[in-house]
């Protein structure tokens, strides 16, 4: 089961109706795709983490921190790597360091939501691009 | 006796049109790919002569050309050239000379960069062959990116102003073949946080704005490298506008003359063949 962090419920599935605008669609899904606490809160795909309730928070945090750290690396390894996933587990480590583990747990989440997204881009990309080419 | 009718069923002939289509797309080569990637380009802009491709954007954006005219009256990019031109004369230590490392003893050689190497097995960018060269002498090879290689490749890309690229076709040996291919699947691969390809700026978007600069177009984008860019007050290398295009769709960028670059550079400058290198550039 995924760990999914307490966010505020900012945008909900149910809040759309037909009269929004189609533009507002689009940002919404724009919004979606760069903040992955969003998508949770949508009912998204949710990261994968070892669920533990054993342990200290600290052995729950590196439990986390290590399968996240690991998703990276194989996202990384298949050259799919984005930007900014080694930055959030550095945060999460400096959160880490000052006892900060609510915060802590929330930067490895996001970490880990990106690093599965883009092992999730790698598999779509290794035969999607072959529709692009130009005929 | 078969009649006619009974071979040319229906059945038969969606099956014949899929063994078609099927060989087609098997016999699609580098060079059926840089025909089509030219056209494309026709067909969206029929009042741009292919030769105005090497400018950029410049060949499509014209207001920002007329700018980009006045910069060239006094080129940016002339201090690099001259440092690159004292770097090229310059003997090492040994007596060697960059000029021993290259065809014809000259510099005019970006056309021909990059090319696979079939002793390496690699695809050899002008930067790196640069290096190799070097290190053949003794020498402590140069950072990629770095002051030094920047005026020694805008040396020798304005001595090679005029020539056409001419990349040897990859179709002719399986190694180049799959360089080639992987260049191709990185280009059109989706990637980043903001899941954009290379394509989908700079071929299905070429021309659009995005904010308030114009897209350019992918065919000649290897042409006028290295430039000198006005934001930044110091020459790019291609691999490092590469890094930044990589950058701005939030995927970790690779490293300078990575496998993944080089082969980029490969497949893009073999879809520019025969348009004519006018490198060093300026850009905003």
């Amino acid at each position: 089961m995924g760990l999914r962090p307490t966010v505020p419920v900012l945008v909900s599935n149910k809040s759309f109706s037909t009269g929004y605008s189609a533009l507002s669609v689009v940002c919404v899904c724009m919004l979606l795709l760069i903040d992955p606490v969003l998508a949770t809160s949508t009912g998204q795909p949710v990261c994968q983490l070892p669920e533990s309730s054993q342990g200290t928070e600290q052995q729950r945090y590196e439990q986390h921190h290590a399968a996240a750290e690991g998703l990276r690396q194989t996202a990384a390894a298949r050259g799919m790597e984005w930007l900014a996933t080694a930055g959030l587990l550095v945060r999460a480590r400096e959160e880490a360091d000052g006892g900060n583990w609510p915060a802590a747990q929330r930067l490895v989440y996001k970490a880990c939501l990106q690093a599965e997204q883009a092992l999730k881009q790698a598999d779509r990309e290794a035969s999607a691009w072959k529709h692009r080419v130009v005929k | 006796m078969i009649r006619l009718t009974t071979l040319w069923t229906p059945a038969r002939q969606a099956v014949l049109l899929i063994a078609l289509v099927a060989c087609q797309a098997a016999a699609a080569g580098p060079e059926d790919d840089r025909k089509a990637f030219v056209a494309y380009f026709q067909a969206r802009f029929p009042d741009i002569p292919l030769a105005e491709y090497v400018n950029g954007i410049y060949a499509i954006d014209q207001d920002s050309r007329e700018q980009w005219q006045e910069i060239e009256e006094f080129p940016p990019y002339e201090f690099a050239v001259e440092q690159g031109a004292a770097l090229w004369q310059a003997p090492f230590a040994d007596g060697g000379r960059y000029s021993d490392c290259f065809v014809g003893a000259e510099p005019g050689v970006r056309q021909n960069y990059p090319r696979y190497d079939l002793a390496t097995a690699e695809v050899v960018t002008l930067d790196l062959a640069i290096n190799r060269c070097r290190k053949k002498y003794g020498q402590a090879e140069l950072t990629f990116g770095g002051e030094e290689m920047l005026a020694l490749s805008a040396f020798m890309a304005l001595e090679s102003r005029g020539n056409p690229i001419s990349i040897e076709n990859p179709a002719g040996n399986p190694g180049a073949l799959a360089a080639y291919e992987q260049g191709k699947q990185f280009y059109y691969s989706k990637r980043g946080q903001l899941n954009f390809s290379c394509a989908d700026c700079h071929v299905t978007s070429a021309g659009l704005y995005v904010r308030a600069d114009r897209l350019s177009a992918s065919l000649g984008h290897p042409t006028h490298f290295p430039v000198y860019r006005s934001k930044l007050g110091n020459m790019l290398s291609l691999h490092q506008r590469f890094a930044g295009c990589i950058r701005d769709v939030r995927a970790k960028p690779f490293a300078l003359q990575s496998k993944e670059y080089r082969t980029l550079e490969y497949f893009l400058t073999y879809m520019s063949n025969g348009l004519e290198a006018n490198g060093p550039g300026a850009r905003k």
